[in-house]
């Protein structure tokens, strides 16, 4: 056991790429924790998807013991591996919470990124210390001075000493690890019987059920203890202790500022919350640890199977998916051109898209995404607040004394000659400009506050193509604010289509509804009688457009070879007609609905 | 016994036009045409030894294709002997020949009536050189001419095909073809609908140019022009692409809208037997290898419902201007006649037929819609 002096605790801040786990890797390495042989590249990334995606999902936490030179002694390390993506910011502070130090992590030819920088300010608002690090200088497009330039516009001119050094080839690693044990702090915290731990992750085990990570702050945790998750009140015997070195290893106690995992038959993930604060069932401390919250999901989509059939295999799949993921919700749904499916709930965009590709890829079923889309929020005038999650839902213009859509604020770190077309990219999104920073010459930092919706359709998309891949971007959930929010809705033919309705700010109404009723005009086929299709909101109309009749349908010739062919062409014809829905007398084809489902334009 | 057709496939053309989607193979000469001859013969044997139709009364012969005009006409001849033999002509039938104007064509115009051949249907298509050429059809317009003239000088009973909804027609352009046709006062005009589909290679031009093609409205306009002008011509439109003078109508063709049985011979060829369609394979390779074996080169084959085959019957008869009698129904069994009398009931009263003295018919704005309306009926 060691003593608490000889105990660091840090995690790394990088963005995607920047060589996170090829550190690790080599930290690892140097504390020969892993036997050579078994030593894959980046050990630490568990699931194929991560590798392959070359990002870290879950945070984990790996014990490392190393020999410094200089001191002559031994010392734990506590590695904390975050995520390194905005939808897990939440994932991150926690993990950070559980640290003294952090080490920042950037790739001396690409810069500080803007995920790296929201991730720094928490750590720094923590009271981190922070150890900046750059890495990749044996790149040749490596510039060194740019890249120490902006991390002092971060950090401010009395930051620590930047370790250089490449994680690919070692370089600079073992002074690295020196300046850890130099310049993080050993964690504080007092053995006494009033436990208090904070959950930093989760992991289910299909055998010993959720094992929540925790970093002891006061008190210990032993085995056979009765604890007490603060947040529920909810009750737990501990029937193991154990750290991960990166091997599992049970240790029977975790003392003050210790980091590892315990085993306490937890059936359900929402029972292990990260954040929350574990404590002594037989004595409890009153205060938990700050910043707790309950993740919630800010994103929505529709998840269809692509074979109908797969239904139950695509809720099997989600609920296994969700114990391991507390922030992944979903519930069953239906539309009218997806059939069967559920509306899944994600706290972001690269959420969705890992949860979607898992089912894909883990459990082999193909899935239809609708676009994603946010909760409105509606005071009613009778005083109910609804949460709007589908057009449907959403009540008539009388009916709403005041509606609310989520916003974020997002900052963007661009270059200079990019600025521009970011700002304006921003402003039309109904962007609301609230700083500028220069972090040196060419490289500036813009904040935004952003509706959430505005961010989710092809924000990200269209600022990597306005500054040819180098703006990048964080954002955070900010709150939510009234606006003027409609619903369009489609008829046809006068007749209201319940699966072509859409929420929409006022401003932006009219022309997403243009832009709508042009693209059905394309995909509802001409039918025998001018179809007319309208956007209103409420009972005034928007937009218009006019399918007209079909006026002639080929006067094909036909003879003695032809009746069979033409007979069943006409039956398919009919059998088509009958696929499509029936609004009055008009049918409309999937497409249609899938129109308003999706954004690709 | 009702009387029968005979539909001959012949599947060899010089060249194979951009638009056509039929069966057809390179013609190598005459050698070719004398194996595949030989073929058929044995097909007629099999088939009227199978069905049983041996001193069957035939009312029509049709020669279709294919190139048949590329047949020496002594081999035609020695077909049409052979098919005398085993089936009793009827004193009036009507022997069509597909034919494809060119210059050796031209010369066997006098022949073909000598060995019993009594209406000719000419693959015209269009008068113009620049239609012409985008069809893939390089006879110049002057021979073209020569055989028209020809043929009407030496026969009563002929046709002339023309296709529209050309790139780039507009009216002026399809009124000029049209005008031509009918300055040779020919007794019968097939006027089609350019329709691709695949393997034309035709098919993939238009998917990509076109805006170079009328549009449907602009159809609908070439189409009611040339049903007036036809009309005040004194064409009857008697069937939906077809026109002909009173009593010069295509007995043959009128067979199969009436739902009339009809035998098939050659490679790709349909029959229609005792309410069953069949079909024989649509590969040469095949076609020769099972009449060797002396099998029947019959590939598909499908027994109608007594549903199926009403609605075909409803299918082919509305394409008449006479249309589908009610008459027709009694030899159906009730259920399946009382459904589909509903649905023509139905189609009435939205407009789309007509109905007179116990005959259905399409009404004008019917008739351009006429496969949609059609779809409704079908099983």
């Amino acid at each position: 056991m060691p003593s608490i002096g000889e105990i660091r605790n840090f995690g790394i801040i990088a963005h995607i790429d920047h060589g996170k786990s090829t550190l690790a890797d080599r930290i690892l390495e140097i504390c020969q924790a892993i036997p050579k042989e078994k030593m894959r590249e980046q050990f630490l990334d568990r699931m194929d998807l991560e590798r392959e995606r070359g990002i870290t999902i879950k945070a984990k936490a790996v014990r490392l013991s190393y020999f410094s030179r200089v001191r002559g002694k031994s010392f734990v390390l506590n590695l904390l591996d975050t995520p390194g993506h905005v939808d897990f910011s939440y994932e991150v502070s926690r993990a950070l919470a559980s640290c003294e130090g952090a080490l920042l992590l950037v790739d001396a030819s690409q810069g500080v990124e803007a995920q790296t920088l929201a991730h720094a300010q928490v750590a720094l608002s923590q009271g981190l210390v922070i150890l900046p690090v750059i890495n990749k200088i044996d790149l040749p497009a490596a510039d060194v001075d740019r890249v120490k330039k902006e991390i002092e516009s971060i950090l401010g001119k009395e930051h620590l000493p930047i370790s250089l050094v490449s994680a690919k080839h070692g370089t600079g690693v073992e002074e690295l690890m020196e300046r850890i044990i130099d310049f993080i702090p050993p964690p504080k915290g007092e053995e006494t019987p009033y436990l208090r731990a904070l959950i930093f992750d989760s992991l289910y085990d299909p055998y010993r059920g959720v094992l929540p990570f925790v970093r002891v702050m006061d008190g210990v945790i032993r085995r056979g203890m009765k604890i007490v998750m603060f947040s529920t009140q909810k009750e737990f015997e501990v029937t193991e202790v154990g750290v991960f070195t990166p091997e599992r290893k049970e240790v029977g106690r975790l003392g003050p500022g210790e980091v590892g995992y315990i085993v306490c038959n937890i059936k359900n993930i929402q029972d292990s919350r990260v954040g929350d604060t574990i404590t002594s069932a037989d004595f409890p401390v009153p205060e938990p640890i700050p910043g707790y919250r309950k993740v919630k999901p800010m994103v929505f989509c529709g998840f269809y199977p692509v074979e109908s059939e797969r239904y139950e295999g695509l809720k099997e799949a989600l609920e296994k998916l969700q114990l391991n993921d507390a922030s992944l919700t979903f519930e069953a749904d239906f539309s009218e051109a997806l059939g069967f499916g559920f509306r899944c709930g994600f706290l972001g965009l690269l959420h969705m898209e890992i949860v979607q590709e898992r089912i894909e890829r883990e459990f082999g079923i193909e899935v239809v995404a609708t676009a994603p889309h946010v909760v409105y929020r509606v005071l009613t005038k009778k005083g109910e607040v609804l949460e709007i999650k589908s057009p449907r839902d959403f009540p008539s213009l009388a009916e709403i004394e005041e509606a609310e859509e989520p916003y974020v604020v997002a900052k963007i770190i661009v270059p200079s000659s990019y600025l521009g077309g970011v700002m304006e990219l921003c402003q039309g999104r109904r962007g609301i400009s609230k700083d500028m920073t220069f972090l040196d010459e060419k490289t500036v930092l813009l904040t935004y506050e952003l509706p959430m919706v505005e961010i989710l359709l092809d924000f990200f998309d269209r600022l990597k193509a306005l500054s040819r891949g180098y703006a990048s971007l964080d954002y955070e959930f900010l709150g939510y604010r009234s606006a003027q929010l409609v619903r369009v809705d489609i008829l046809v033919n006068r007749e209201r289509v319940d699966g072509l309705s859409f929420i929409s700010c006022q401003e932006n109404a009219s022309y997403r509804a243009r832009e709508l009723v042009g693209r059905l005009k394309e995909l509802i086929p001409r039918q025998l009688f001018v179809v007319s299709l309208q956007a209103a909101i409420g009972g005034k109309v928007i937009a218009r457009e006019d399918i007209p009749a079909l006026r002639k349908d080929v006067l094909q010739k036909c003879y003695g070879g032809d009746v069979t062919r033409k007979r069943k062409l006409l039956e398919k014809q009919k059998e088509g007609k009958k696929r499509m829905k029936a609004v009055g007398k008009v049918r409309i084809p999937q497409e249609a609905f899938l129109a308003v489902l999706r954004n690709d334009k | 016994m009702k009387p029968l057709s005979i539909y001959v496939h012949f599947p060899f053309c010089v060249q194979r036009c951009r638009y056509c989607d039929f069966v057809s193979y390179p013609w190598n000469g005459r050698a070719s045409h004398l194996e595949y001859l030989a073929l058929l013969q044995e097909e007629l044997v099999l088939k009227v030894e199978a069905y049983g139709l041996k001193g069957q009364k035939i009312d029509t012969v049709y020669f279709g294709g294919g190139s048949p005009s590329l047949l020496e006409v002594e081999d035609l001849g020695r077909l049409l002997e052979s098919l005398d033999t085993f089936f009793t002509f009827s004193p009036d039938v009507e022997v069509t020949l597909e034919f494809k104007p060119g210059v050796t064509e031209l010369l066997k115009i006098d022949d073909l009536r000598k060995v019993g051949i009594n209406r000719l249907s000419i693959g015209i298509q269009s008068f113009d050189s620049r239609n012409l050429h985008f069809l893939g059809r390089n006879t110049p317009v002057g021979v073209m001419v020569q055989v028209v003239e020809k043929v009407r000088e030496l026969y009563s009973r002929w046709n002339i095909d023309l296709i529209y909804s050309l790139p780039l027609q507009d009216l002026s352009v399809w009124k000029r073809d049209l005008e031509k046709a009918l300055s040779f006062q020919p007794p019968h005009l097939a006027v089609y609908n350019l329709t691709l589909h695949p393997p034309a290679p035709l098919y993939w031009f238009r998917k990509v140019h076109s805006r170079f093609f009328p549009s449907p409205e602009a159809e609908t306009v070439l189409w009611e022009w040339a049903v007036v002008r036809l009309q005040a011509e004194g064409y009857r439109h008697y069937e939906i692409s077809n026109f002909a003078k009173p009593g010069y109508e295509c007995r043959h063709n009128l067979g199969y809208w009436s739902n009339h049985e009809y035998l098939g011979l050659g490679v790709s060829a349909w029959s229609y037997l005792g309410e069953i369609r069949e079909r024989n394979t649509n590969f040469l390779r095949n076609y020769v290898r099972r009449l060797k074996e002396n099998d029947l080169p019959v590939v598909l084959r499908e027994k109608l419902s007594p549903s199926r085959k009403l609605g075909e019957a409803i299918m082919l008869g509305l394409r008449k201007e006479e249309g589908f009698s009610l008459e027709e129904l009694a030899h159906y069994p009730p259920k399946v006649a009382e459904e589909k009398l509903r649905t023509l009931m139905q189609l009435v009263r939205e407009g789309w037929l007509i109905e007179n003295q116990g005959r259905f018919s399409f009404s004008p704005r019917g008739l351009l819609l006429a496969n949609q309306v059609l779809a409704e009926i079908v099983d």
